[in-house]
C-alpha cells in the first residue's frame, strides 16, 4: 500500500466520521428536551465533528500549510469550546430557560435568582415568532 | 483523489439534514437560549462546510476561512450569552429600572 493511498484513506475516514458526528449533534440539538442538554450536544459533539472534518480536509490537501491551518483551527475550537459552553449554559440558566420534566435534581435551585419564564421573550418586545413560540409551549 | 471526493460527497449528504434540523431549532426553539445554542451550532456546521469546500476545490485558503468562522462563532456565542444575562438582570430589577450602567 502506497503512502499517498494511506493518507487519502485516513482523510476520507476522518471526513466521514466528522460528518456523522455532526449529524448526530444536530439531531441532539433538535430532539433533546431541554436547553441545557441541547447545549451539551451542540458544544461537545459539534466540536468533535468539526475538528475531525478539519483534520480530514487538512490531510486531504496534504501540504504543510494546509495541515498547520487545520491544526490551528482544531486548537482554537478545543480551547474556546469550554468558555462558550460555560457562558451558554450559565446564560440559559440565568435567563430562565425551562428545565425538562425528567430533571432529577437542581443544585442551583436556591442559589441564583431566576425568572419563572424567558427574560427576552417575556418582555413583550420580542419578535412575533418568539412570543408565539413561547406561548405555544 | 477519488476516495476523498466520494467521502466528501457522503459528508455533504450527511450535513444537509443536520443544517435543516438546526435551522428548525433556531426558528422554533421555545426559549431564547435555544436560539443562541442553535446559532452556535450553525457556526460549527459552517466550519464543516468550509472544510468540505477545501476538499472539493483543493485550495487550502478555505481552512483559514474555517478558522475565521470559528473565531466569530465564539465571539457571537459569548456576546449572546452576555446579552441574555443582562436582559435577565434588567427585567429582574424592577425597583430601579433605569440603573443599567
Amino acid at each position: 500500500m502506497d503512502l499517498s493511498t494511506l493518507r487519502e484513506a485516513t482523510s476520507a475516514f476522518f471526513i466521514l466520521v466528522g460528518a456523522f458526528v455532526l449529524a448526530s449533534a444536530a439531531l441532539g440539538v433538535a430532539r433533546f428536551p431541554d436547553a441545557f442538554t441541547r447545549m451539551h450536544a451542540a458544544t461537545k459533539a459539534g466540536v468533535v465533528g468539526a475538528g475531525s472534518m478539519l483534520l480530514g480536509s487538512g490531510l486531504a490537501i496534504g501540504t504543510w500549510p494546509a495541515m498547520l491551518s487545520a491544526l490551528a483551527g482544531i486548537g482554537f475550537l478545543v480551547a474556546t469550546v469550554t468558555l462558550s459552553a460555560h457562558a451558554l449554559g450559565r446564560a440559559a440558566y440565568l435567563s430562565g430557560a425551562p428545565l425538562a420534566p425528567e430533571t432529577v435534581s437542581n443544585a442551583l435551585e436556591h442559589v441564583y435568582p431566576r425568572p419563572a419564564r424567558d427574560a427576552l421573550a417575556g418582555s413583550g418586545q420580542g419578535s412575533p415568532s418568539s412570543t408565539q413560540a413561547s406561548s405555544g409551549r | 483523489m477519488s476516495l476523498v471526493f466520494w467521502a466528501s460527497v457522503g459528508a455533504a449528504i450527511l450535513l444537509i439534514p443536520a443544517l435543516v434540523l438546526v435551522a428548525w431549532r433556531l426558528l422554533v426553539g421555545p426559549s431564547s437560549a435555544d436560539r443562541v445554542i442553535a446559532t452556535d451550532m450553525l457556526g460549527l456546521l459552517g466550519i464543516a462546510i468550509a472544510a468540505l469546500s477545501a476538499c472539493f476545490t483543493g485550495y487550502s485558503a478555505y481552512l483559514d476561512i474555517a478558522v475565521g468562522i470559528a473565531l466569530f462563532s465564539f465571539l457571537g456565542a459569548v456576546a449572546f450569552a452576555a446579552l441574555l444575562e443582562r436582559a435577565q438582570l434588567s427585567s429582574a430589577s424592577d425597583v430601579r429600572p433605569t440603573d443599567e450602567n
